[in-house]
């Protein structure tokens, strides 16, 4: 299986936003996303439009324009998707958070604020 | 007003999606440019990073220095890295702001336009600001000239300012397919085509030097640096000249036709070492190093040049493997693709 390329910190929450956001990923919405997932640090648009050249270049994501819609002065949006290697890459990255979140609450326990992580039950 | 001056801003490969995401944030005027402006250093740097490499840079650079600017016969160094610092910054952003589909040729010429019209306004300002770091008459008069000529044909050439995105292995329609193809053979075609007219030129302008008053050795160089040319030219015309893929091909052997002519053109790129480098290299190592061989204790000023010329061949050489694991990249995915038939 050939190695996938390594994701940071501000690309793994723009690559949330666009799971996040679904069929309706676009640079708006992304960027709503995005500010939510990185609260109570603001996200500049431009850095997500950047981050998403950069993951698409690394053929994480894919990306194609829609037709235009009058509510936008006639432009087009820029819709993106996850691809496989994107979900892989992404899926790595959360099992290798997870597993610091673990070990750092070993050691400082629930003082801090954190606990072993748990998987939300849904009812 | 605003949103005119935004448009210009904004690069147009990204015009579309980010005025049309502008104007759904819209608020007020003030908060839309402020909104622009911010963004806009963002954008800017992303496709300044889509559109350049920083090896390609430096060996434009290099190029830009040494061989139009003189760097080595300027009183300072700073009056050669001016103009060339200037050049590459005006090509930089000329590939930034590429419009989507250009007329190559006029844009290749326009763009060479400005970089001239920015160093020889540089040029007047520092004839009246600082006089001490203008270039010298003869780098103006020779160099410059013929140096952007020679900057021209290479840009020609070798298209910039243009990104690909990846191709994913997914489906594609025939229409797509044919395009991409159409799109490769005409961009093969016209680079194949002007390097073999510059080997033309190379063959002929260092088989000229045989009667030039040089050293032996150095003759001896321009006359292999004249065979290899001729011998590149042979090479591309037999090996590396399209072949087309008639558009009444199926699917299937559009796909493998192409994959195909792919898979050449990876074995070009990979062995480029060999049938480029290797020979040019021969001939320019004579002219470079046989003239040091003469002066008193030659070995640091030859073992200097060698690695010089060392050095540009290695990054020539590692510039074609990127292509060819590129070109690989895409053969894989072309293994995967199937067919999309429009909906009715």
């Amino acid at each position: 299986m050939k190695s996938l390329p390594s994701i940071g910190q501000f690309e793994q929450i723009v690559m949330t936003a666009v799971l996040r956001c679904g069929h309706d990923a676009y640079g708006v919405t992304i960027h709503e996303a995005a500010e939510k997932l990185s609260a109570p640090k603001s996200v500049a648009l431009g850095a997500v439009y950047a981050t998403l050249d950069r993951l698409e270049d690394k053929g994480l994501v894919s990306s194609w324009l829609a037709d235009p819609t009058p509510a936008r002065g006639g432009r087009s949006k820029r819709h993106y998707q996850l691809e496989q290697d994107g979900k892989r890459a992404l899926r790595e990255s959360v099992l290798a958070a997870r597993r610091v979140c673990d070990a750092v609450a070993e050691v400082w326990g629930s003082d801090e604020g954190l606990e072993k992580w748990k998987p939300i039950r849904q009812k | 007003m605003i949103a005119r001056l935004v448009r210009v801003l904004v690069p147009p490969a990204s015009r579309e999606h980010v005025l049309g995401d502008l104007q759904e944030r819209y608020v007020s005027p003030r908060q839309y440019l402020l909104d622009a402006l911010r963004a806009l250093p963002f954008i800017i740097a992303s496709r300044l990073r889509r559109t350049t490499h920083p090896v390609v840079l430096l060996l434009a650079g290099s190029f830009f220095y040494w061989a139009v600017f003189w760097g080595n016969v300027q009183e300072s160094w700073i009056a050669a890295l001016i103009p060339t610092v200037l050049t590459i910054v005006v090509l930089a952003l000329r590939d930034v702001y590429r419009d989507v589909a250009p007329k190559w040729l006029r844009a290749v010429a326009v763009d060479m336009t400005i970089a001239a019209s920015a160093v020889l306004l540089s040029q007047a300002i520092l004839a009246a600001a600082a006089s001490e770091l203008l270039l010298t008459r003869a780098t103006l008069q020779v160099g410059f000239p013929l140096g952007f000529v020679i900057a021209f044909f290479v840009r020609w050439q070798t298209p910039t300012g243009f990104h690909q995105p990846p191709g994913f292995a997914r489906s594609i329609s025939m229409l797509e397919l044919r395009t991409e193809i159409v799109g490769y053979e005409s961009t093969m075609r016209r680079a194949i085509r002007i390097e073999i007219g510059a080997c033309i030129f190379v063959a002929a302008a260092f088989f000229c030097m045989l009667w030039a008053p040089a050293p032996l050795i150095t003759k001896i160089g321009g006359g292999v640096t004249s065979l290899a040319a001729l011998f590149i030219m042979w090479f591309l015309h037999t090996y590396a000249r399209v072949r087309p893929i008639p558009d009444t091909f199926g699917f299937a052997e559009s796909i493998a036709g192409y994959r195909a002519d792919l898979e050449r053109r990876r074995r070009l790129s990979k062995s480029y070492g060999w049938w480029y480098v290797m020979p040019l290299g021969i001939g320019m190592g004579l002219m470079v190093i046989g003239p040091q061989l003469q002066r008193p204790d030659p070995l640091l000023r030859v073992a200097l040049s060698a690695v010089v010329l060392a050095t540009v061949g290695a990054i020539l050489v590692l510039i074609h493997r990127r292509v060819a694991h590129k070109v690989q990249r895409r053969i894989e995915q072309l293994g995967l693709v199937s067919e999309r038939v429009p909906a009715e």
